[in-house]
């Protein structure tokens, strides 16, 4: 069984979700591929808008998408940095 | 030796001592703060405050010694302006310090800090030590206090087995005690006036280490 991820990891991994999607992905598929119950998921989707990693548009038809705003990018980048940090300093 | 020269002396190594430190927590504080606003990680947040109160520990200890060297030292709380302002701004010295050492403290076992009122706990204990500090300016209790306080910080400091972390956690005993040494020399100057200068070496070679470590990390 895979070790629980953490909130750090979680977060990374739902943008690496929306980033290989070509930046746009439904909330259903992304429920599926994030791995997390859909409680879960939408408390992690309010986080992400609120702090603006993602943000969330709608189609013609009503439908909606999420994409990774600069800032979410931003994160990606910064991910391996974060998590070396921590584990530097024990933190 | 004129005693003009050795006050002016003694105010220039003592600026040039606090500002370094200042510069160098602000600095950690800043690279820090950018890890903590983009994860929001409690463990980063005591690291990056406790870098911060630094810098306001630095600036009053500043302060105190300017007001010190020019009204000389109180030797009780008394009511005239020179006393008032030079015991409030060791206070505030002596708080923010030890808030800072424990804030770098609890960065390392942040989980027992993730309520509120936890920190809220941490700032009553640096409120609590700077107030008997100042209070009794008794070497021997206020000692007796810090001694306790950096056996626990240094026993609790080794209980994960990452090494990188371990050595750091070396460094922030080592701060602790220097910590403990400025404000010894704060509150009884002649106490250690012999080792001043190499105390303010020692801080500042420290400071300047996690500086490294937090830039290289960063």
């Amino acid at each position: 069984m895979a070790p629980k991820r953490d909130r750090l990891e979680v977060i990374r991994d739902i943008l690496l979700v929306i980033q290989s999607h070509r930046n746009e992905i439904k909330p259903t598929p992304l429920l599926r591929y994030s791995n997390l119950s859909s409680q879960r998921f939408a408390e992690y989707i309010s986080e992400l808008l609120e702090k603006q990693f993602i943000w969330e548009k709608v189609d013609k038809k009503g439908r909606k998408f999420y994409s990774l705003t600069e800032k979410g990018t931003y994160y990606l980048e910064k991910y391996a940095v974060i998590k070396r940090f921590i584990n530097d300093f024990g933190l | 030796m004129p005693p003009g020269m050795g006050m002016m002396s003694s105010i220039g190594t003592d600026t040039i001592y606090s500002f370094v430190i200042i510069f160098v927590s602000l600095m950690i504080f800043r690279a820090t703060k950018e890890l903590y606003d983009l994860s929001q990680h409690k463990g980063i947040k005591f690291f990056c405050f406790a870098f911060l109160f630094f810098a306001f520990a630095y600036a009053f200890r500043f302060l105190t010694q300017f007001i010190v060297l020019f009204l000389g030292h109180p030797r009780s709380l008394g009511t005239d302006p020179g006393a008032i302002s030079s015991i409030t701004s060791l206070f505030f010295f002596m708080y923010a310090s030890t808030a800072a050492i424990f804030y770098l403290w609890a960065s390392n076992h942040w989980r027992w800090f993730e309520r509120p009122s936890a920190t809220l706990l941490l700032h009553i204990c640096a409120f609590a030590i700077s107030f008997l500090g100042i209070v009794t300016q008794n070497a021997i209790l206020l000692g007796t206090v810090q001694v306790i306080l950096i056996a626990t910080l240094a026993l609790t400091s080794y209980q994960k087995n990452n090494r990188d972390a371990q050595k750091l956690r070396f460094l922030y005993v080592l701060l602790a005690i220097f910590w403990a040494l400025n404000l010894i020399d704060l509150l009884l100057p002649k106490f250690l006036s012999q080792i001043q200068l190499i105390i303010y070496l020692a801080s500042i070679s420290l400071f300047l280490v996690l500086l490294q470590k937090v830039i290289k990390k960063t």
